[in-house]
């Protein structure tokens, strides 16, 4: 009687832990995609979601036939995952340099995604956020009210920091000048107050040349460059973002319009990408999506993109905004923050060219070689 | 080999039933309510399906040392555990959310209006007399119309039963790897023949840095667990009159102070934690019975509770450096229950409620005042032995107020429910329930800095239960079959700038629970098996055009289930548990890289009772998860591996 017990008590245990368990093994055989050379391709940085170390770099042929999209390409090279929150992406120098928010480190990177070196930013030096490069160094913002300096031969470690406003975003090369829009800083309370001050860095010295402050605006988001021009984005109060015109040697910010993202090109020209939504009191959401196209010399907007075949577009939340310089495809991304991204190519007469999903959530950043 | 799982859990099931070794009598460890005796409840009939127990000295035996390890033995449960001594446990009961399960302690309900959900790991499993859900409805009639409103209830008893001779003193030690200790020690002493006092103190410290297997990617690596470590100490009164005729009376005052890291999730390459928690707990609560007539019992139930949570941050992105987050609650409960046996088989009850509940926080300036009046009236007709059938209302009138600002919307709702349950032939019983319920947002949905929105309605929720279950003395089997709906679901969306709290989203949740029970008595061994199956199918139903439509919702998985058995033999107790779960989700979108692997956990324990002189001495060995088995059941939050625990406890 006893023997017979134990023989089912042992069965069945062994049975539950076999079933249970072999989930597992089977998750573990995905098949990998072999990265092919690299010729001119375009690199997605997906942002992910908080907390959930699912940031992922892909790597697009826009020029193959048909085009190709290799998925998750750092961590097929490095054997690790970006970590948490990619939050920005240049191409510099014929490499990578990615931040990431959550991970806490800047890295450089070759066109296979491959870590060449990597620089992991110590508690008192504050999480990295924007990048911008110019002449031999990269510049990183840091939510510890620093914008770190870091030589491309190598970036083991900053060569130095510079004190700026709270938890500065987007930074911008302006001639000898590094603008950095500060966005705003809790309190010990849990308030936040929005930072109304642009800082204004001087590369030769790397030091801070003035604030440029305003009574009106603040939370400064992102800077674009269009040849001598420079354009703010910012969060109202009521948290619709909002452009300004900065002019650096008087010191003032000037109204310009509406728009949540922009890019700036040599040619005189700003593209810009406008959410306009309105909430509900329950917070359901009405969005109007645009696209157009400033000439800052004019200051004419001209709309942009053909969306009949993509009506989504219009009441998108447009997460990547960024543009080859060399062909002028636009490159747009949106998200939902649940679902892995979309990202729409349209080409420089506002056709679409191709629509496709990333690996991940939250498409944030496009980078041309 | 995914489809294998839900036979082999039948089949285990069935082996377990099927067992045939003679059966003789012995205690059961589903048990019935101990010390809340309606009487005019069905002492002797079958308890229903849908509600499951387990009593303090069966639990003694087992290798748990919090009552989420219990409550992990229950089937239908989703136990979010992010790990750790220090680490936050709510009971999610078929997925309806934990905010719609309300926990009682000692017979009064257990709030927490800032955040919703019930930290279970606050109260000690040594403590407990009994541990007791009820999915739905209870079977009890004679309780507060806040729990008849709640869509399952977890309650928790730490009195016993049993009158002490003169009084007993039981000292208690607990030590354990990753530097736990747990110092107890429990006096009752019978002042009376009606009259007991019980004290009972508590201090426990760990330092919970264990090690955990980091997978990321194709890189694995040992790391270790930081900022985990807690201290926390407990002090609580009671003095209990019982008549045994008429009159039951308790008082009952707690004190609870806690400090612990919170580690946080684990984030690739950054290890930084240095979230600090600080909690302070204080009730007062008494509950009355009176028998006035031989069919009129009433009964009435007074709380004040006060409690305190302090969180701190550091990080250079704040200014100075730190946040500091400081929110106090204070509750006062009224509860008047009357219940009338107006013929023989004919019962009706009606139970008011009205609380109080304020917050003061820095979390927000509105300051709220929230005053909700709760009735619930039932009636039940039991027809012999053949059927018994309870219909119920619970009507909620709620005002809120704010120092400055919007607040949330008057509410005035009725939630009805029904249960069927019929007795065909002998020692089974098949039962049938509905339920409307729902939950009213909390503090921090409404009104957290940005975060917050006053607009929110209540999450709806509907349940459906059939089921039926068979057994006798020694044996039980049950099955029960349920469709619950989730409507109104509220959740964090994001907008352009910050999330915002919404009423958004629908679920559809179908599922089974299988459970089967046995004792066996071979020679001088007494030996107790159950085995539990859970198939939850928990879908997000909000919006066809998604690519969410259909997914699973996170952390639920397809298939769980439980084992457990205890082999008794004079002085000797050797028990085995073992906890398994299927795949999950731990993001809306269901795809591979969003999955979390399924787990199996085994933990076994040796105890061994005897006595010098008059001292009762019982020192017990767990391994707790012996296979070291890594995993996580909220991801990125991992559990610890093996560990040890010694329990030594002497009763003078």
């Amino acid at each position: 009687m006893t023997q017979k017990f134990l023989k089912i008590f042992s069965l069945s245990t062994l049975v539950l832990s076999t079933c249970f368990v072999s989930c597992d093994k089977e998750d573990n055989d995905k098949q990998e995609p072999v990265i092919d050379p690299v010729s001119r391709r375009v690199f997605i940085l997906n942002e992910g979601s908080w907390g959930a170390n699912n940031s992922t770099l892909d790597r697009y042929n826009p020029y193959s036939e048909p085009t190709v999209l290799e998925k998750d390409i750092f961590s097929i090279t490095n054997g690790e995952k970006i970590g948490d929150t990619g939050q920005d992406l240049i191409a510099y120098g014929n490499r990578l340099y990615l931040s990431v928010w959550g991970s806490n480190y800047l890295a450089k990177l070759d066109l296979n995604g491959k870590v060449i070196e990597k620089y992991q930013f110590k508690a008192d030096e504050g999480q990295p956020r924007r990048l911008a490069a110019n002449g031999k160094f990269v510049y990183v913002s840091t939510y510890g009210g620093k914008v770190a300096k870091f030589d491309t031969t190598s970036i083991a470690s900053p060569v130095a920091f510079v004190g700026v406003g709270n938890n500065p975003e987007g930074i911008a090369v302006k001639g000898n000048y590094l603008v950095v829009c500060n966005s705003q800083q809790t309190g010990s309370d849990g308030k936040s107050v929005a930072d109304n001050r642009i800082s204004i860095v001087d590369l030769s010295t790397f030091t801070l040349a003035k604030h440029i402050t305003s009574d009106v605006y603040g939370n400064y988001q992102n800077v674009a460059v269009v040849k001598d021009s420079v354009y703010i984005t910012y969060y109202t109060p009521s948290f619709s973002v909002e452009m300004l015109n900065l002019d650096i040697e008087k010191g003032t910010l000037t109204p310009s319009g509406a728009a949540r993202k922009m890019i700036g090109t040599n040619e005189g020209k700003l593209f810009c990408a406008n959410v306009a939504t309105v909430y509900d009191e329950n917070w359901n959401e009405t969005t109007n999506t645009s696209f157009f196209v400033r000439n800052v010399n004019t200051g004419k907007d001209t709309p942009i993109l053909d969306l009949s075949a993509t009506p989504e577009l219009a009441t998108a939340t447009v997460y990547l905004f960024d543009i080859d310089y060399a062909s002028h495809d636009l490159y747009i991304g949106t998200t939902d923050y649940k679902t892995n991204g979309t990202i729409y190519r349209f080409d420089k007469d506002g056709k679409l060219l191709d629509k496709f999903e990333t690996s991940s959530i939250n498409p944030s950043k496009a980078v041309v070689f | 080999m995914k489809n294998i799982l839900p036979y082999s859990l039948i089949l285990v099931w069935l082996m377990v039933f099927c067992a045939d070794i003679s059966a003789q009598n012995s205690d059961t460890v589903i048990t019935k309510n101990l010390r809340e005796i309606d009487v005019y409840a069905d002492k002797d009939k079958k308890k229903s399906s849908i509600v499951q127990a387990l009593e303090g000295k069966f639990i003694c035996l087992m290798p748990v040392s919090e009552i989420s390890d219990v409550l992990k033995l229950f089937s239908g449960l989703n136990i979010k555990d992010y790990g750790g001594t220090g680490g936050l446990k709510t009971v999610s009961v078929r997925s309806l959310g934990a905010s719609h399960t309300a926990v009682e302690y000692d017979g009064v309900p257990v709030s927490n209006t800032l955040g919703g959900q019930i930290d279970i790991s606050r109260f000690e499993v040594s403590s407990v007399s009994e541990i007791n859900l009820c999915i739905g409805q209870t079977d009890n009639l004679l309780k507060p119309a806040k729990l008849f409103a709640a869509g399952a209830t977890l309650s928790i008893n730490s009195f016993e039963n049993v009158f002490p001779e003169s009084q007993k003193l039981k000292l208690s030690l607990k030590t354990g790897s990753f530097g736990y200790v747990f110092l107890g020690a429990d006096f009752l002493k019978k002042i009376s023949n009606r009259l007991i006092f019980k004290a009972d103190a508590d201090f426990l410290r760990s330092d919970g840095m264990y090690d955990f297997t980091l997978k990321n990617y194709k890189t694995v690596t040992k790391e270790k667990r930081r900022n985990t470590d807690i201290r926390s100490g407990k002090l609580e009164f009671s003095l209990s009159f019982n008549d045994s005729l008429k009159n039951n009376f308790d008082i009952k005052f707690y004190g609870y102070k806690s400090e612990r890291g919170l580690p946080g999730s684990v984030v690739f390459y950054n290890p930084h934690a240095e979230e600090r928690l600080k909690d302070a707990d204080f009730f007062v609560q008494t509950n009355y019975k009176r028998r006035i007539f031989s069919n009129l019992t009433t009964k009435l139930i007074a709380k004040y509770d006060y409690s305190n949570n302090y969180y701190t941050d550091k990080n250079v992105m704040y200014t100075d450096g730190k946040l500091k987050q400081n929110s106090t609650q204070n509750e006062l409960f009224f509860s008047w229950i009357n219940l009338w046996q107006v013929i023989a088989p004919l019962s009706f009850s009606m139970s008011v409620d009205e609380s109080f509940n304020t917050l003061e926080s820095d979390i927000t300036d509105r300051q709220p005042k929230r005053n909700t009046i709760q009735a619930a009236a039932n009636l039940r007709y039991r027809f012999k032995n053949l059927f018994s059938v309870t219909f119920g209302e619970v009507f909620t009138h709620l005002r809120e107020k704010t120092v400055s600002g919007g607040h949330f919307q008057d509410l005035d709702k009725g939630t009805p429910y029904m249960t069927l349950e019929v007795f065909p032939i002998k020692n089974f019983s098949v039962n049938l329930m509905y339920k409307n319920t729902y939950r009213v947002p909390t503090f921090n949905e409404l009104y957290y800095t940005t975060l917050g929105s006053t607009g929110l309605k209540p999450e709806d929720a509907s349940e459906v239960n059939f089921g039926f279950s068979y057994g006798k003395k020694t044996w039980n089997v049950s099955a029960d079959f349920y469709h619950n709906n989730v409507d109104n679901k509220i959740v964090a969306i994001p907008t352009l700038y910050v999330w915002k709290m919404s009423n958004y989203g629908k679920v559809k949740i179908l599922g089974a629970d299988f459970s089967a029970d046995k004792n066996f008595r071979i020679s001088e061994f007494d030996i107790d098996v159950c085995a539990k199956y859970s198939y939850q199918k928990a879908v997000d139903v909000t919006d066809k055009k998604s690519k969410l439509y259909n997914n699973q919702i996170p952390y639920t998985p397809l298939h769980s289930g439980n084992f457990y058995s205890v082999f008794k033999y004079r002085k000797y107790a050797l028990s085995f548990v073992s906890v398994l779960s299927g795949k999950r989700y731990f993001l809306a979108y269901n795809i591979p890289d969003n999955e979390i692997s399924g787990y199996a956990e085994f933990s076994a324990s040796l105890m061994r009772e005897f006595r010098i002189k008059n001292t009762q001495i019982s020192v017990k060995f767990s391994c707790i998860n012996f296979t070291n088995e890594q995993y996580d059941v909220i991801k990125f939050y991992p559990m610890p591996g093996r560990q040890f625990q010694l329990n030594l406890s002497l009763t003078l």
